[in-house]
Order: C-alpha cells, then structure tokens, then sequence
C-alpha cells in the first residue's frame, strides 16, 4: 500500500493539499482519522473576511477547491468594507457547513489518483540517516510508504479540551485526538509548541428572540471562485445583539474557574480572536460587546455565537449567554470550549514548506501555528503543490509577499515563527493596494497555468477577462473629456481634454465612468469594469507603494550564500548569530525580519554578503 | 599616514585591529591615540613598557607606561593607556586608547609603532561604523560622532555632543512614535470590517499635523545646522578707509584663530575664522576688494555687494569725520538689515552719529562691546537662537533647538514631509485611508531610516494592545 504522497489530516490545508498533489499527477493517500468529518469547519460558519477572502480567491486562482466549495454552499454573502478602500475590501460568505463538508468530501472522492483511508497516523518513517520522508506508521501498526508527507494535523495532534474544571483529550468536541504523533515528533528532535484556541456556544434557533436582535441580512450573492459564473444559492440573515454589564459581572465572577486563568492551559491563544472572558478583563472599560447570530447552515437549527466564545463551566456559559437580548431563552446545543494543541515551529520549514530537518516532509495549516480555515487552505495548496514539484525534480514555487497574501503567510510563518496563533491581517502585506482580492487571478492564474493547475476551461475564461480588461483600460485611457462630458457632469470641467483616467484619478469625481462611457457595462461584466477602474483610480498610490516596497524588495533579492557562516561575521550580535544561523534565511530581507536581528545586523549582513559574491 | 594601504582595506574587515589619532593635528598638550579591534590589547602591549599589565589589565581601566620602540628598546613617550574590552567600550571591541604628549614628532612615531605592530591605520568614521555595526550606536550618532571631531568651535561641539546624547534621536523617535501611533490607529480600523466590533470615532489626525511640522522644523534646521559647521558668515562693508580692516583686526584679536589671512593673491578679501559667544563665525574683510590697478570703483562696490548679499550679516562702516556719503546710501538701501556704525569716534573730526548708528572707535576699541552684543542680535537668529545660549533638549517642543546637520538626514526629512503633507491633502480630498497609509507609512519610514529602525511588527503590536476585535 505505497504511495507517492500521503496527506496526513482531511481538514482545509489536507483537502488542498491532496487535490493539489493528485491533480498535478501523483499518486496521493489522505489518511484521516474521521472520513465523515472531511472538510468539516471546526469553528464559525463563515469563509473570507479582510484580507481572508483575498486568501481565498488567491487559492482559487492558482487552482484550488475553497473558492468553489463556498460558492455551492453559501447562505449569505458580502463585501466588506466598501466604505472604506479598495485594498480592504473582502467577501465574506456565510457557509453551510454540512453542504460546505460534504462538497469537500465529494471533491476528493471524485479526484482521479487520490485515495482516502481513515486511520490515525502516529510516528513518522525516516530513511537510516533520519534526513528524509520514507512513510509514516498508523495506529493499527501499518506503514504506509511514500516520497513525500504533508502534515495538516490542525487541531488534532495530542488535542486537549477544555470546559471549566472539565477536559479531555480530543480535537474537537466529541472527536478524539491524534494521540502519539506529537510525542513521536518531540523525540525525533523536531520543535513543537502548544497553542490554544477556543468556539463559541451554539444555540437552537427557534428559541432566539429575533425581535430583540438587529437583522443583518446579505447583499446579491456573488461567487469566490474564478471559475465561477454566478451563484444561485438562498440568503439567510445574521443578527446582531450585545453583551452588558450583566454578562461581564456573570464573567467576571466566574474567572476563577475557567481553565484559562486556573492555569490549566499552557497554549497562547490569538489576541485578536480572544475569549468573552478575555475581552472582560482586557477591556474593562468596554460596556458591551457585540455578538453575531450565524445560521450554520440550511437544514440545521444550530446558530453559531460569534464573539462568545468562551471555556468557562457550563453553568456559567449559559448565565451569560441568557444575559444577552435575543439569547435570554436560547436553548443550548453545543457548549463551548477550548482546545490546546501541539504546534510545530514553522520557522523549522522553508518557503516551499518543506522540513528543513526531513526532506519530502512539508506542513501546512494549523499544525505551522496560523489559525482560520483560509490561511490553513492557502498553506495546503503551497504544500501540496511543492510536495509535488520535489517528487517530479521541479524548483519549489515560492509566492513573494508582493505577489500574494499566500506569499506574505508563508514568509511571516516561516521566517519569524509563531507565539500565538497567526491570522492573516492586511496590513501586514507591504503592497495592499496590489494585493486587491479581485486581482487574485491576474496575479496567480499565469502561475497555475505554468505548473499545471489551471484547466483548459479556467484558462479560457482567464484570457478572455484579460482580454476584455486590456480593451477597457484602453477605452479608458482613449477617451478625451469633451463638452458633452461636461455638460453631463460639471465637475469634469477641471479636466477638459484629459483622458478619462485623469477624471478616475480625481477623488470628487467619484463614480463618473458610467457617464463617460456609458458602452462598457452593456459590452463587459460589473466586475470587470470594477477591476479597470480601480487600477485607474489608484495607479498613482499603487505606484507609490510599489516605490515604497522596492527598497525592500532590493534586500529580497539579495540572495544569501547556502551554507552561509554568520558566526564568521565580525560585530554581529551572538544572538542574531544564532537566530540566523538557526533560521537559515534565503535572502537579506527574509534574514532582517528575523526576531533578534537588528538593523546594524541587517546591514553589517548586506555588506558582508556583498563583498563576498563581488 | 600611509594612505595606499588604507585605500585597499574596507570598512567591512571588522576583524582587523586599527589605530588612529583621535584628537586634531598639531601641537597641543594632549593627544589620543586609538586602537581597536579584536587582539587590539596584546597588540598595543607588544609595543609597551609594561606588556603583561597592559594585557591583563581589566576593561575601563587605566594602565601607565611607556610607548617603547621593540626594534631598539627606545621609549617613545610616556603614556597613559585606557583599555577596553568587547563588548564594552565607545566602539564595542578590544581597544586601547593612549593618551600621550600632543607634539607631532611623537604622534608620527606613535602611530608608526602601532602599524609595525599590526594596526592598520583606520579609515575615516571607521571607528564609528564599528561602533554601529557592533549596535552602539545609532546612525544618528555615528553622524554626530563624526561632527565632533570637526567641530570647530564651542557652540559646534555642544551641537555635536547633545545630538551625541541622543536629542535628535529622541526628536525624531517622538515625532516617529506620534506617527506609528497614527498609523496604528488607521491598521486597526483597516483590518477589522466595518459592520464588526472596531474603535469607535474618527481618527485622530490632528497628531499628523503637529509631527508634520515638527518634521519641518527639524528639516529647516538643517541650515542653522549647517551655519555651525561652516560659521555664519559676517561681511565688514564700508568705503575706503572706513576703518574695516582697523574693526576686523580687533574683532580677530588673537592672530592664532585666523584660518586664512591672504589678502589679494588667490581671493581678493580676507577671511577668519572666529567664534563669538560660542557661535562659529567667518568673519570677512572687503578691503581687499577694492583696488586692484585699472579697476573703476564701481566693481569694487559691485563685488562687496555680493559678497554681503551671501552673508548672515553685515557691518557697514561709516568714516564719522567725513559722513554719509550717495555710495554708503546705495550700499545700505540694497542691505537694510546691515549693521551701520559711526567709526573713527575718537577722532576730533568725528561728527555727531546720525540716529541708527552705533558709535565706534576700532582704534581704540570705544564701543566695541555695544557693536558685540548688536552683532550677536543679529546673527544668534541665524542659529535658530535667541542667544548664544546651549541648552538640551527634552522633549518634543525642545526639538527646535536640535540641529540636523547631515545632507542624508536633511533629505530623509524632506521626505518624510512632503509624504505627511500628501497624505493631509489626500485626507481633505476624502481618499479613502487604505491609500492614505501608504503615505504614512513613508513618512514613517524616511523618519526610522534616520536612526536605523525599520517598523511593521510594531504597528501590530499597537493595533492588538489597543482594541479589541472579534470577527
């Protein structure tokens, strides 16, 4: 039972990882622990977000599933932010999470070369010299043999729950954890830390008072994929309450017996994703907070508590959550928790994801310490698509942080390593304005194409709205304002005998394309048009930006020399030393953002390097 | 020093021992000798009297003995070396430092001990590249550090030493905190959606305007910055036999603090340089402008004017027993600011000075002291001062007293300005703030690169200790 790969773990980064390696030609096993729990969202039934739905149409674009598992199993959809600029502004879908699993597992299941086999895999198989990926053993004591390994264990590897004084081993509520592997990879010298994380409560809808609650329904649905026409799914609202003092009094009272603060759990959990109760404490100040009611799917009565989530008993649990208007009858079905897992230093990896210690062993998702289905998902694809490149011979693609969110990721993941679970935020990109969630496909789409991701029908349709975006532009750019332009529209007098993209350009002349070329929304898609227009109206602050950015990537591009010895550096610090020499950078720039490394490093590194290659 | 072999090494061999006279050329009754670099002690000890207490001797600490020739036994002179050990010290590495008699003579054999010894001779500002590269100094220090080697004069070297201290730092990491504030501000309501739990109000933006300025302000005392390395230059104007030369000789006094005195060969004025109230001025006679054989007086009166019209400020002499003459009229009409002085007070002849005029006798020195404290008004501005007076600074507002004084940092705050000013004009025309930032981010940017810091970690680290967000 040997394979050319084998995806360890069926969650967002396994299910891209393994359609990935299949797809691009190899024999690939998924081992999972649970076959009906594929493609299952742990946490909030939602997909996207800031800088997430970037995520998600950036995977799409290089031939990924996510973007099309949501778009068949939507149940409200939105942009976020179209307030506020174009570079933060994201979908967010509202999923149906049982559809939304059971998609994914029909994926994989219709995938030609890939296989699935419920097991649990507990140690890894080296070859004799320890340095490279021969297999992996399972707990029924069967060895699996294959080339390459990718590890997306998420939450599962030696899992521990947590409700007050109550915990148990588990991944998730009422499904076991992958016990032995995380204790087989600390003996086999690999770093592994533990992190925390946690979900909320949910609660039976038909026991909500909705006319205490603040209705919050979704706009025209519109798809994530590429791929994708349009979509034709129902739109169910969300509903929006507050906590108040009440709630914060019931938390406050009952600190003492949450496993947080009895010290029960080790793990870091994300600042930016805290509990109820480390809001309360956090921010006393704060008089509420707002709580999101989420459908979690068509055919099911469970809403999901966005913003309570929370490892305090269940007593507790239910005192605050009965505190909240709309919730003060809510049945509860499903408790929430908290769960503490191993983690392994992703700064152990490279860029391809690949184990700097085991060759032909890559790992993606919540096991490399990030959190969120769509940052686990962007790493699988990168796994996957490597993992498949190393065992055909092929140079590792590595996305740059100014060609993609997925390349901003990979390099915070595994140049600065993780202290808490890592999400993906915008303004941790250098080149936001380029990073723009409808540009995904520009961007990537020629990659795919180039490694084999993008099929026949895909390409087509990419080099049609190419086409159709280049005619736009020149439109755009060939149309003169004249008198009936400003006829029309007197604002358009300042720039007479300019080109339309000089009127885009203006910030008081929001919204004047429609009326100076009234053709385009007959002739192409809204999107499209959108697209063009942005470029347009932003060129200058993109260009500015990609200025700004080059004099970092300068020092990415100074490549540093492979086996480099940084302890022979005069006047470098012991520690930056050491950190680098333990971090093995590929370039200056990666090397100057590791923690520990001073600017005076940074430099003393460029110029050390310089004089060497000279 | 030998200067080929010098040319052939780099900055960037930090691993070679280096030595270097610290203080200025020339007799003086002290003078420092520094080495540095790794094995600098058991080499400067090679060439000591007392070699193993030298070697053994404790970092900061201070070893007596004599500069000795190895060749033939010879001292050379007798010395008191200061030794340093890695990481301690000004530069961070091994190092001792000879304080030893300041004649040239002995310096020379000093410093050719020291190289037969295995020191190379240092590289200009390399002491001070070490000293940044081994993280004890920021770029803006190093900077300074190089100034005060040059520092010509009292109110030079107090510059020089408070931006040492780290006031300009300290200047800009104030305005660069205000802004990374501002910018964490703007992250944070970038990051989170609208419809989720984020701060609540509008932005606080009126911290970017106050940095801008502060940023301006820095930017703009780049050329008082400039006048206290270069002196501000004070032009004496004022027909023939005025008395110029008579003032400027007084005004020079000591004959040693001229640093060039030669009228009518390579220039056709004269020029030294003084300091008056710890200002460095340059202080210019015209006299010679005038005659040169053939030339009409008009050319004369031409080339002074435009030597005055450079210069920071002018005192024009008026001969008092002869009076104002259509020439000083027209000279004083094109430079109203010039300091007018009634000269020649002790002479019988002199009439009564005319209002506006200070009386003067550069003869015998009679209101000498009222034409000081009147130059010192009109040139302590020129400083960015008040008066002559150096004081810290401590905070914010006081950076207007801090000088900034490299072409580099100059152009860096200019940029860091002209950023701030685009992103306050993009925020009045309603651009949307993901753009915005990018402009912020500049601004930032230019300001860190002045001390060698480089942000991002830190806006986040900003935006997860503020607020607190969910979805």
């Amino acid at each position: 039972m040997d394979y050319e790969a084998i995806v360890v773990g069926g969650g967002h980064a396994g299910i891209e990882a393994a359609l990935a390696l299949a797809r691009l030609g190899h024999r690939t096993l998924m081992v999972t622990q649970d076959l009906d729990a594929i493609g299952r969202m742990s946490c909030n039934p939602s997909i996207g977000g800031l800088s997430k739905g970037n995520l998600v149409r950036e995977i799409d674009a290089l031939g990924g599933q996510m973007g099309r598992l949501i778009d068949e199993s939507m149940i409200q959809y939105r942009v976020l932010n179209r307030s506020r600029g174009p570079a933060v502004q994201a979908p967010r879908a509202q999923a149906d999470k049982a559809l939304y699993a059971s998609l994914a597992r029909r994926a994989l299941e219709s995938q030609p070369r890939l296989e699935l086999f419920m097991d649990t895999v507990v140690d890894l198989v080296l070859d004799s010299s320890g340095t490279r990926v021969e297999g992996v053993l399972t707990e029924r004591g069967t060895r699996i043999g294959c080339r390459a390994l990718v590890l997306t264990t998420g939450t599962f590897m030696e899992g521990r729950l947590f409700i007050g004084d109550w915990s148990a081993s588990g991944g998730r509520l009422g499904e076991r954890a992958a016990v032995g592997l995380g204790d087989a990879l600390r003996r086999r010298g690999f770093r592994l830390g533990r992190l925390k994380t946690g979900t909320p409560a949910r609660v039976k809808a038909g026991s909500l008072d909705y006319d205490e609650m603040e209705r919050q329904d979704g706009e025209e649905l519109s798809p994530f994929s590429f791929a994708d026409e349009a979509v034709v799914r129902p739109s169910l609202p969300c509903w929006i309450t507050y906590t108040n003092a009440r709630s914060h009094e019931a938390i406050r009272a009952g600190l003492s017996l949450s496993p947080l603060y009895r010290g029960d759990i080790k793990g870091k959990g994300p600042r930016y994703c805290p509990s109820i109760e480390d809001k309360v404490v956090r921010f006393p100040e704060r008089e509420r907070h707002q709580v999101f009611v989420e459908p979690e799917g068509e055919y099911t009565d469970e809403m999901y508590l966005n913003g309570l989530s929370s490892s305090l008993p269940e007593e507790l649990q239910s005192e605050f959550i009965h505190s909240v208007p709309g919730l003060r009858r809510a049945v509860i079905a499903r408790p929430a928790y908290a769960v503490e897992y191993d983690y392994l230093d992703p700064s152990m990896l490279y860029a391809s994801l690949e184990s700097k210690v085991a060759a032909g062993l890559f790992v993606a998702g919540q096991t490399n310490g990030s959190s969120g289905y769509e940052e686990a998902a962007a790493q699988g694809i990168v796994a996957g698509i490597n993992a498949a490149r190393s065992l055909s011979g092929e140079r590792a693609v590595i996305l740059s942080r100014a060609e993609a969110y997925i390349g901003v990721l990979v390099d915070d993941l595994v140049t600065l390593g993780v202290d808490e679970p890592y999400r993906m935020f915008t303004s941790r990109a250098e080149r936001r304005l380029g990073l723009r969630h409808d540009t995904a496909d520009a961007r990537l789409t020629p990659i795919a194409a180039s490694i084999g991701l993008a099929d026949a029908a895909r390409l087509e349709r990419f080099e049609r709205k190419m086409a159709g975006l280049g005619e736009i532009r020149e439109l755009i750019a060939g149309h003169r304002i004249a008198r009936d332009d400003i006829s029309a529209n007197p604002g358009l007098a300042r720039h007479a005998g300019e080109n339309a993209a000089a009127a885009l350009r203006d910030p008081a002349l929001r919204d004047c394309l429609g009326s100076l070329l009234p053709g385009l929304s007959e002739r192409f898609p809204r999107g499209w048009i959108e697209t063009a227009e942005l470029d347009a109206r932003y060129a200058g602050y993109a260009e500015k930006e990609a200025r700004l950015a080059g004099r970092m990537e300068r020092s990415e591009r100074l490549r540093i020399p492979e086996g480099f010895d940084y302890g022979a550096v005069t006047g470098l610090s012991a520690e930056a030393a050491q950190r680098l020499a333990s971090a093995r950078p590929l370039t200056l720039g990666q090397a100057a953002r590791v923690h520990g490394v001073r600017s005076a490093d940074a430099a003393l590194l460029m110029v050390t390097i310089l004089r060497k290659t000279n | 020093m030998v200067c080929l072999k010098a040319m052939q090494r780099s900055y960037m061999d930090t691993s070679v021992p280096i030595a270097a006279l610290a203080t200025a050329p020339g007799e003086s009754a002290l003078a420092v000798i520094r080495t540095s670099g790794p094995g600098a002690v058991g080499l400067a000890a090679s060439v000591f009297s007392r070699p193993a207490a030298l070697a053994a001797a404790r970092g900061l600490s201070l070893v007596s003995g004599k500069l000795v020739d190895p060749a033939s036994g010879q001292a050379v002179d007798e010395v008191l070396a200061a030794v340093f050990r890695a990481p301690g010290g000004p530069v961070g590495d091994d190092g001792v430092e000879f304080f030893c008699h300041g004649s040239p003579a002995v310096i020379r054999r000093a410093l050719s001990l020291l190289e037969a010894a295995g020191f190379a001779p240092a590289l200009p500002g390399e002491f001070s590249f070490r000293a940044f590269a081994n993280g004890k100094t920021d770029l803006v220090k190093a900077e300074a550090v190089q100034e005060l080697v040059r520092a010509g004069s009292e109110g030079a070297r107090a510059e020089a030493l408070r931006r040492l201290e780290g006031g300009l730092s300290r200047a800009l990491r104030a305005a660069r905190e205000a802004l990374v504030g501002t910018l964490a501000e703007a992250e944070a309501r970038l990051d989170y959606a609208e419809d989720d739990d984020a701060p609540a109000g509008g932005l606080e933006l009126a911290a970017l305007r106050g940095v801008r300025d502060l940023v301006a302000g820095l930017s703009a005392s780049y050329a008082a910055g400039r006048l206290f390395e270069r002196g501000a230059r004070v032009v004496v104007a004022g027909r023939p036999n005025a008395g110029k030369s008579s003032l400027f000789n007084l005004l020079v006094r000591e004959e040693r603090s001229i640093v060039a005195a030669d009228p009518g060969t390579t220039r056709d004025w004269i020029e030294a340089g003084i300091e008056l109230w710890g200002l460095p001025i340059r202080l210019i006679d015209t006299a010679g402008l005038r005659i040169a054989s053939g030339e009409i007086e008009a050319e004369g009166v031409s080339r002074s004017r435009r030597l005055a019209a450079e210069a920071e400020a002018v005192v024009y002499l008026v001969d008092g027993t002869s009076g104002v003459e259509p020439e000083d009229r027209a000279f004083l009409e094109s430079r109203p600011d010039a300091l007018r002085v009634w000269n020649k007070a002790d002479s019988p002849g002199c009439a009564q000075a005319p209002s506006g005029y200070l009386r003067l006798s550069a003869a015998t020195g009679e209101g000498l002291p009222a034409l000081a404290d009147a130059l010192r008004e009109s040139v302590a501005p020129r400083f960015g001062r008040d008066d002559g007076d150096a004081r810290p600074a401590r905070d914010i507002q006081a950076a207007r007293d801090i000088r900034v004084a490299s072409e580099r940092q100059k152009l860096l705050l200019d940029r860091a300005v002209a950023a701030l000013d685009s992103a306050l004009a993009g925020l009045d025309e309603g651009i949307p703030l993901d753009a915005l930032v990018i402009d912020l981010r500049e601004a930032a940017d230019a300001l860190g690169e002045i001390t060698g810091e480089i942000a991002s970690e830190e806006i986040l680290e900003a935006v997860f200790s503020r607020f607190c967000l969910g979805k």
